[in-house]
């Protein structure tokens, strides 16, 4: 089966610039694979030091385009994973994902996991149909 | 490989032309012992093991197409990602990368999708 990496305008040249050793978006047999997108600022690069629901936001707003590169989009999300480094921040993600999928919602898992090497507190994962 | 590593798990599944493979650990492939040490050489014996099983599926490190990494700490994230690059220098999978205290002290595990 073939296995296609699917460059992201706005995400993928700064991966590469920072020499990060991962695909942004990896298409194969009719599933797309999105890396964990952080609250990246997509003209600069950086992470803004922002809330939660502000950083929810932005890693959604980025996952939507590695869909859209790759064909998908948010309605074919199949299963998302959620990290974020404090369970409390439960229902400030919650508030901002659900605006995202507002009809049948993906399935989820929802991980509470140690921090991050940069200062940020939200990444989220998934993989849609094309 | 140790399969499954005695736990009640499979090494990986294989389902239409995926390959779903297990949490991979540091574990000598043949006797099962536990090679616990620091990210740098848990990530390198994860990564023969990571190839093994995809091998013996018959795929390979380069049809890798969704990696979970977990390791102990984020301070080792760089440690990681020396290690990562030399097993996967071209058109890497799609990665997620968090810490985590992970099972028997080891201090990195992939948990990984391939395609055949």
């Amino acid at each position: 089966m073939k296995k296609e990496i699917i460059d992201v305008p706005g995400i993928s040249k700064h991966l590469k610039k920072e020499g990060i050793p991962l695909s942004a978006v990896v298409r194969a047999g009719g599933f797309v694979f999105v890396s964990g997108q952080p609250p990246v600022d997509r003209r600069t690069g950086k992470i803004p030091l922002v809330n939660v629901r502000k950083q929810t936001q932005m890693v959604l707003d980025n996952i939507k385009l590695c869909l859209e590169a790759a064909g998908s989009s948010m309605d074919k999300v199949v299963k998302c994973t959620v990290y974020i480094t404090n369970a409390a921040y439960f229902d400030e993600v919650n508030d901002v994902y659900r605006r995202y999928f507002r009809r049948n919602p993906p399935a989820r898992v929802f991980c509470n996991v140690g921090s991050w090497p940069k200062k940020f507190d939200v990444e989220i994962d998934c993989i849609a149909v094309v | 490989m140790a399969a499954g590593y005695g736990w009640a798990q499979s090494a990986a599944i294989r389902a239409g032309n995926y390959l779903f493979v297990s949490g991979v650990v540091a574990i000598d492939s043949e006797s099962g012992e536990r090679l616990n040490g620091t990210v740098t050489s848990e990530a390198h014996v994860v990564f023969r093991n990571l190839k093994l099983v995809l091998e013996s599926a018959g795929t390979s490190l380069e049809r890798l197409v969704h990696v979970r990494a977990m390791i102990y700490d984020r301070i080792e994230y760089d440690a990681l990602n020396r290690v990562y690059r030399q097993y996967l220098p071209e058109g890497p999978p799609a990665r997620t990368v968090w810490s985590v205290q992970i099972i028997d002290a080891f201090k990195v595990q992939l948990d990984a999708i391939a395609v055949i």
